[in-house]
């Protein structure tokens, strides 16, 4: 009878431990640069992108042979010729891979540099359509300006009915200028009605808008930065109680780095996220927010978003024993299937297959309306 | 209005404890002369003191008491008792009250009226008398008071140790009762204690009567009942519990199989059998109105026996071998009306074949047209509840005549079923499957669930008489005949997934009815043995068989749910074409899964954007899918 019951127990200790592999360290490094703006305008969602991204390497620091995956992270400062300046120090130390935090604006510029040096470029967080097509080896992990858009347009449209749309953007800023035109086009293209296409950039132009008469449209498209987004919104909530308010991804994120913030303005808005708060969450992922609580982070999509990257490269590096740079390339541009942070993707082409929610904002978290793939 | 008088003069006797009120009796303010003497001396001179005595106010504690009544009877003087106020049995016993003043002027009126006396042999029965063991309190306890938890624990401890055992009584009239009980509570009066919290018991200590109390908890239900109707005392009229029953005669000659002994309330201890008689207007007592009032004069002969919920002579030699079971059980006399109902019922006969016949085909013809309401009335026309509900009485009773009767019957209506239908299917000259239809093939836990809960209502049903009106509830609830005449259709229509499908249904639904009324059947207490193992165990296999199907095609209900709702937060875009999932509705096609979507797009999908979508769809699950779509465009 105690045999039985030993061999019970032991059966039960045995399948309840995760199928684990011991690495042994082979004393080896691969050197990975890390292009991020950590001072300047965008240092706002720098900070939460590597925390994501050191979260993802302290989960997977070695490869399978024992290989340690090292970062040297280098601050663009938001400035372009600091980029550069900081892409070739990366390039001399010899990185085999570069996973790029700066946004699009700095991405495009930066075009010509990254076509002339082959090194592979993991794209985190930057969204616009022509990113992907300026080097044969960048590849982008989030979702395009134009799947977007054009879900968003749709969910409006053809979901929520609302045949009126006014679109409020930052001409300035290269992420809310191409999402807004990406969003016109396509609403437009359901026949959906823009009432109202205007830029804010300026507090000149902000009082303006807020001195005029009240946005008689559906819906408010509004793309433009966190702070911007939030004024217009609590004015407008006030002025259009019945009008819908739709936003692009990570603006919900910015508003959480915000040090003030009254988390009620966002209640009711509709987002388009690669994630919601109430979905499934499986062990990996469950670790991933406990590490980020503990450097005091919330649940974020540019935390997420870095996670997947080194997931992306930690699953291309896997893939390429020799570490040469043109299967490390290859393998990023079509990679296998990844179980990332809100459910797998995967990359063709250098281009995200991966799923876009629309959800609903409450309480700052983000509650699934549809999902998308 | 009458005016009071007040004896001329009186003895007042006194114990140690009452001592301190001789002044108190003596400087009375009717007029009394009192002559006080303790109740030491007054024993050891009874003749002397007696000779000229008339009146005696006592003041003595319980266990003198009754040795002070017996002096009274003897030598015949009127007694008015003075309790102390710490002596509260006593006041409510006399119904006094808490001022000694009152209590005195009642004791000193020249107004006593005479009391019956129980007597055993030369021993009276002040207020009871004990044989065996009153569950809730023990002989110890009884003397000193207790705190509740102390109580509690104790009737905790005989929750699982409680035995009952066989009393012997007979009456004066000749009436000779055979039961079993925990105790036998022998009454002269009382009104305090645990019985009068439990019941309203008619009783006076003027009607020449003796009350016996018998406490016969025959289940650990009754038990718990009775112990949380002593815990949770209602003011309002208390109606008699299961587990008690009671007596009353001139006489009872009471014997008992494991007590050796009867218990006076003054500790002393007389040997059994005991023969106790009443002694008419044996004592002439000063009280107070009240309880006159109670204790009205009464004279007849009748005697009263209330023990109809306590077990009769077959069930007591059952009940005295082991400790009470959980439930109760009963003997075939008690419900002898009820097992002859079942037993008929388990019977065929020309009535039922007709009925199921009629049943099948309405049922049948419902399905056809895919009529709710026809096979509404089919279901109520259905005979086959009957019989289920006597093989479940047959199991639980381990009666082999019934078991075998209602098999016969279900195995013939079943049969009947199935050729009815698969015949009609047969000549039909088409062969269409309708809604009504497939809602019958794919049973699930649920339908194991409305089963269970359709056999309680069954079972609970037929037990009394006056609810019977709802047993067409319950037919309707869990419609035997409309499964079977789908399973007989299938056969008719060689579709014999169908017929598996609804057969299962119909099986799950007789096996859950069985089981429900064979437990229900048991906590009402119609089981005739402490345990009935073997009917239990054969509806329990039957149940676990039945149960394996039902999960799977639960587990495929729920899968099937889960899919369908997650598919209907999805959308798609295939080559840049927006696709809304408006629907979709999920089954299994023998093992494939099969997706039915029902989408809505601006632009007209192509083949390869079809194909596209398939495998984006697909790449969302394990298994391979079939795929159907129903498409509406947005204009």
């Amino acid at each position: 009878m105690r045999v039985y019951l030993l061999f019970f127990v032991g059966l039960l200790f045995f399948t309840s431990c995760e199928n684990t592999h011991t690495i042994v360290k082979n004393g080896k490094t691969i050197q990975i640069g890390v292009l991020v703006p950590l001072s300047g305008k965008n240092k706002r969602y720098s900070e939460q992108s590597l925390a994501g991204l050191n979260a993802a390497r302290d989960m997977q620091t070695y490869l399978k042979d024992g290989t340690e995956i090292q970062f040297i992270i280098l601050d663009t400062k938001s400035d372009l010729s600091e980029a550069r300046k900081v892409f070739y120090a990366l390039k001399k130390q010899k990185v085999k891979a570069i996973i790029s935090l700066m946004g699009s604006d700095m991405m495009l510029a930066m075009h010509s540099v990254f076509q002339e040096n082959h090194i592979p470029i993991i794209v985190t967080l930057a969204t616009d359509n022509e990113i992907v097509n300026l080097s044969d080896t960048i590849s982008q992990v989030c979702f395009t300006n134009k799947i977007q858009a054009l879900v968003a347009a749709h969910y409006i449209g053809d979901e929520k009915l609302l045949s009126n749309a006014a679109i409020i953007y930052d001409r300035s800023n290269h992420y809310s200028y191409a999402l807004a035109k990406e969003f016109k086009k396509y609403y437009q293209s359901i026949g959906g009605k823009v009432d109202l296409y205007l830029s804010i950039n300026t507090a000149k132009e902000l009082e303006k808008f807020k001195n005029q008469k009240n946005i008689t449209s559906d819906a408010l498209y509004i793309t433009t930065n966190i702070i911007t987004t939030l004024d217009i919104i609590k004015m407008m909530k006030k002025k259009s109680p019945r009008l819908k308010y739709i936003l692009g991804d990570g603006l919900l994120s910015s508003a959480k780095a915000l040090d003030k913030l009254d988390a009620s303005i966002l209640d009711g808005v509709y987002v388009t996220e690669h994630y919601a708060s109430n979905g499934k969450k499986d062990k990996k992922m469950r670790d991933l927010e406990k590490l980020l609580h503990k450097k005091g982070y919330d649940e974020s999509s540019y935390a997420f978003l870095a996670y997947d990257s080194y997931l992306l490269l930690y699953s291309a590096l896997a893939q390429c024993e020799n570490l040469k740079t043109q299967c490390i390339n290859n393998a990023l541009k079509n990679s296998e299937i990844i179980h990332g942070s809100s459910g797998n993707f995967n990359i063709h082409d250098g281009e995200a297959q991966r799923r876009i929610f629309v959800d609903k904002v409450q309480n700052m978290k983000l509650y699934k309306e549809i999902v998308t793939y | 209005m009458e005016s009071t008088s007040y004896y001329k003069r009186a003895y007042f006797i006194y114990d140690k404890e009452s001592h301190g009120l001789v002044n108190f009796v003596i400087e009375n303010k009717f007029a009394t002369a009192i002559t006080a003497i303790s109740i030491e001396d007054f024993v050891k001179d009874v003749e002397k003191f007696t000779a000229d005595l008339d009146h005696a106010v006592v003041s003595l504690s319980r266990e003198s008491i009754t040795e002070f009544l017996a002096i009274a009877y003897k030598y015949d003087f009127s007694i008015g008792i003075l309790p102390l106020l710490s002596q509260k049995e006593q006041i409510k016993n006399l119904l006094l009250s808490s001022n000694m003043e009152t209590n005195l002027e009642i004791a000193l009126r020249d107004d006593a009226k005479r009391i019956d006396l129980v007597r055993l042999d030369d021993k009276l029965v002040y207020s009871q008398a004990i044989i065996g063991d009153i569950i809730f309190v023990s002989e110890k306890m009884r003397k000193v008071n207790h705190s509740p938890l102390t109580n509690f624990i104790y009737a905790l401890k005989k929750f699982f140790t409680l035995k009952l055992q066989k009393f012997d009584i007979t009456t004066k009239n000749g009436q000779h009762i055979s039961t079993a009980g925990s105790a036998i509570v022998v009454l002269n009066h009382t009104t305090k204690g645990f019985l009068s919290k439990v019941f309203n018991l008619e009783q006076s200590m003027r009607d020449g009567k003796i009350t016996l109390v018998i406490i016969s908890p025959a289940s650990l239900i009754d038990y718990v009942q009775l112990f949380s109707s002593l815990l949770f005392v209602s003011k309002s009229t208390k109606m008699l519990p299961e587990s008690i029953g009671y007596l009353q005669s001139e006489s009872f000659l009471i014997g008992a199989s494991s007590s050796k002994k009867v218990r006076f309330d003054n500790g002393e201890k007389a040997p059994l059998p005991a023969e106790f008689t009443i002694i008419p207007e044996a004592l002439a007592i000063n009280a107070s109105e009240k309880f006159w009032e109670l204790n009205q004069k009464q004279s007849s002969q009748k005697e009263t026996i209330k023990i109809a919920n306590l077990p009769d002579k077959s069930e007591t030699e059952k009940y005295v071998e082991k400790r009470i079971p959980f439930f109760r059980f009963a003997s075939e006399e008690r419900f002898k009306d009820l097992f002859l109902v079942l037993r008929q019922d388990a019977k065929l006969n020309k009535i039922y074949i007709v009925l199921m016949l009629l049943s099948t085909f309405l049922a049948a013809f419902g399905l056809f047209a895919d009529s709710t309401a026809v096979i509404i009335g089919a279901m109520l026309v259905a005979p086959l509840m009957t019989p289920i509900v006597s093989l479940a009485m047959g199991l639980l009773r381990a009666e082999q005549g019934m078991i075998k009767d209602s098999v016969w019957k279900i195995f013939v209506g079943v049969f009947l079923a199935l050729l009815a239908s698969s015949l009609l299917a047969y000549l039909l000259p088409y062969s269409q499957t309708t809604l009504e239809m497939n809602a019958r093939v794919n049973p699930t836990l649920l339908d194991l669930g409305i089963a269970i809960l359709s056999g309680i209502a069954a079972a609970y049903t037929k037990s009394f008489k006056e609810i019977s009106q709802n047993l067409a509830g319950v037919a309707i609830a869990v419609a035997l005949v409309p499964p079977l005449a789908v399973a007989g259709i299938g056969l008719g229509y060689s579709d014999f997934n169908m017929f598996f499908g609804a057969f299962l249904l119909f099986f799950t639904n007789l096996v859950g009815i069985v089981l429900a009324a064979v437990l229900t059947f048991e906590v009402l207490g119609f089981s005739n043995v402490v345990k009935s193992k073997k009917g239990f165990a054969f509806v329990i296999i039957l149940l676990v068989i039945v149960s394996f199907p039902l999960y799977f095609s639960y587990d495929h209900m729920i899968e099937r749910y889960r899919v369908a709702k997650m598919l209907k937060e999805h959308r798609f875009i295939v080559n840049n074409k927006y696709i809304i999932v408006k629907d979709a509705e999920v089954f299994f096609r023998r093992e494939t899964q099969v997706i039915d979507l029902k989408l809505s797009v601006r632009e007209s999908l192509d083949r390869k954007d079809l194909e596209d979508l398939r495998e984006d769809i697909q790449r969302l699950f394990d298994k391979k899918l079939f795929i159907t779509t129903e498409l509406e465009y947005i204009l």
